[in-house]
């Protein structure tokens, strides 16, 4: 019994390392295939810009890891991020003080989760489809609201917003969105790890009946989970315009795709109850260097589309070749 | 005896209740706009929104067979587009025969059908994931194709055979093939053997394994099914339009859902009725063209169309709970 009971662990942690092994394979197959075809590829500035156009899908990327761990997913992430930028820019126009504006935008996106969260959770509707119908429900009200144009963030007005997502750090070498992405990803890492809600995440997605008798609150789990996704979303949306200095109405468009694709490439499992924020940052590096990667050696834009299709089901077929051993 | 009967009469009830529920949506959507718009009613938008429904319809049987069994399809849109396309480029650049590229485009659908199949009967992929990976690999193609720009076809009058050919006055032949095939799809459904094992599968897989059932075949005829239903549709559109347009299928897969939930078919599968399917088609286009009729501007549709989705999937799961 007991040997088995090692065995049975033993391979559990061969199956985790596998993942690992996976990513980082594939990652560094990556950097040596574009930097073999174009040299600059591996410079600071390129790898620091790699880093800075992956921000806002790095944070959604977070939030649908969380999601997906705990057995669900969220489609509605896009246009949420766009609908809080909105908002925030919105609230800076009227002349609202900095704190108040990105307050506003975050409760933009809480509310949402809030929304699909207890669709999700209290209702027990399929996630799947309850935002995505949210999205659609959310892009036809920016549509409404800006027509479809974009508003520019010039003049003293957005100065101190705008100077968020501009400013450069540590002598220079750092755009300040990154350090923000790189805090966020160690405050959810540890949360996820450390701390008792992050760790019933883990256990609803992986079984919610034994989860729901060992005492845990499974409705309010899943609440929070979407709220996250919510929050997160809301804070992608922000930084990218702050750091654009424009707001672009549909600017969210495929952040759910990249987002998801991330999340699986970097090993979280589609089942549900497995995954790490940790790998899920490789997989957002696997997802951008593979887009600037195409971009670099001059591939027109839409074969990232074929690139990340084949990725994304490549990682899929990975993993579910895997659990049916 | 008796409590067998008993519940078959609780069921049949709330089948009817949902029946019930769907024609009123229907009527209620029909009466806010024929008031809103005295031409909304007039036969020869009537003749319209048929018309429109063709594609989306033939798509949403597709997704249909799939939903019943419990899987979704996200890729039914892209290979519309990329089938038309595809149809298209063989003529213009191939000089080819239109019939021969119209069967090749066909080909095509049951050629992603397939894929989608595979990877979900076999490598047990989460169907949603592996169909949503596949519309991109078909966007990007498409985009390789034709550079984002639509073929125009205006030139080849074969090319529009399918499309515009007038059987009567004001019924087209699109119009034709779509009640011929909801028909045929109907008694399919309804009386094959193949019809009725797809309700057992979504119901219950366990069951329909040791009941004997090809399961995994089931499932891969479903999706060649909606690969085959989605290039028609594509086709079709590509022929009334007299062009290969390489956007039009972005929301088919996502209406063609909707249309089939607003229809009544029970999302984790094993329920469907695919007479009230065409109704939901008829409510999704319906509400399309009666909101330009009252003269909202198009955005309206998405608030709409989400709206009326996220309410059809709460009435849905209250029903079940």
């Amino acid at each position: 019994m007991s040997k088995n009971k090692d065995l049975y662990i033993l391979e559990r942690m061969k199956r985790g390392s596998l993942d690992k092994v996976m990513t980082f394979l594939i990652l560094i197959v990556e950097i040596i295939i574009f930097t073999s075809m174009r040299s600059t590829f591996l410079s600071y500035s390129n790898f620091h810009s790699i880093l800075l156009t992956s921000v806002q899908v790095g944070l959604i990327a977070i939030g649908e890891c969380i999601c997906i761990i705990g057995g669900f997913i969220d489609l509605s992430v896009g246009m949420v991020a766009s609908f809080a930028g909105l908002f925030a820019a919105v609230a800076i126009e009227q002349g609202a003080p900095l704190v108040v504006s990105i307050l506003v935008g975050w409760l933009v996106g809480l509310f949402s989760g809030f929304i699909a969260g207890m669709a999700v959770s209290r209702l027990g509707m399929n996630a799947f489809i309850t935002t995505y119908a949210l999205q659609q429900i959310y892009r036809g009200l920016i549509f409404i609201w800006t027509q479809g144009m974009p508003r520019a963030m010039v003049g003293e007005i957005y100065k101190p917003y705008v100077r968020i997502g501009q400013e450069k750090v540590l002598g220079g070498n750092v755009q300040l969105p990154v350090i923000i992405m790189i805090v966020i990803y160690i405050i959810f890492a540890l949360f996820m790890k450390y701390h008792r809600v992050g760790r019933s995440i883990y256990l609803v997605g992986h079984n919610h009946k034994s989860a729901y008798i060992s005492g845990i609150n499974v409705k309010n789990i899943r609440l929070f989970m979407f709220m996250a996704s919510g929050f997160l979303a809301a804070t992608a949306g922000m930084l990218v315009s702050m750091r654009t200095g424009s707001q672009q109405p549909f600017v969210g468009e495929l952040y759910a795709l990249e987002g998801i694709a991330s999340a699986l490439v970097g090993g979280t499992a589609m089942e549900g109850g497995k995954g790490s924020i940790g790998m899920t940052f490789f997989g957002v590096m696997i997802v951008y260097m593979l887009k600037n990667g195409l971009i670099m050696i001059g591939m027109p834009d839409f074969y990232q589309y074929i690139a990340i299709g084949i990725l994304l089901f490549i990682a899929v077929l990975a993993q579910t070749k895997k659990e049916k051993k | 005896m008796e409590n067998s009967s008993k519940k078959k009469r609780i069921k049949l009830t709330s089948d009817v209740k949902q029946i019930i529920l769907i024609v009123a949506a229907f009527t209620i959507m029909i009466l806010v706009f024929s008031i809103g718009s005295e031409y909304f009613l007039k036969k020869d938008n009537i003749i319209t929104i048929l018309i429109s429904a063709v594609p989306l319809g033939l798509i949403a049987i597709g997704e249909c067979a799939c939903l019943v069994t419990g899987v979704f399809d996200m890729s039914p849109g892209m290979v519309a587009s990329l089938a038309g396309v595809i149809w298209a480029t063989l003529i213009t650049q191939f000089g080819m025969n239109t019939w021969l590229a119209f069967a090749i485009a066909l080909f095509f659908g049951l050629f992603s059908g397939a894929i989608a199949g595979v990877s979900t009967a076999w490598f047990m992929m989460p169907a949603w994931m592996s169909t949503y990976a596949l519309m991109q690999i078909w966007r990007g193609v498409i985009m390789i194709i034709t550079g984002g720009k639509a073929i125009n076809m205006s030139a080849y009058p074969e090319f529009k055979v399918l499309g515009q050919t007038k059987i009567t006055n004001s019924i087209t032949l699109p119009i034709l093939l779509l009640i011929i095939i909801y028909v045929i799809v109907y008694f399919v459904f309804k009386y094959t053997k193949f019809g009725r094992s797809l309700f057992i599968v979504g119901g219950n897989i366990e069951a329909a394994k040791n009941a004997g059932l090809p399961v995994k075949s089931i499932q891969f005829f479903c999706f060649v099914l909606s690969g085959g239903m989605a290039a028609l549709g594509g086709l079709v559109f590509a022929s009334r339009s007299a062009s290969a347009n390489p956007i039009i299928g972005e929301l088919y897969a996502m209406q063609a859902i909707s249309a089939t939930v607003v229809g009544g078919t029970k999302m984790g599968g094993g329920k469907a009725n695919i007479a009230m399917t065409f109704i939901g088609v008829l409510i999704m286009v319906g509400m399309q063209n009666g909101l330009n009729m009252i003269r909202l501007p198009a955005f309206y549709q998405y608030i709409a169309s989400g709206l009326i989705l996220f309410i059809a999937v709460m009435l849905q799961t209250s029903r079940q709970n």
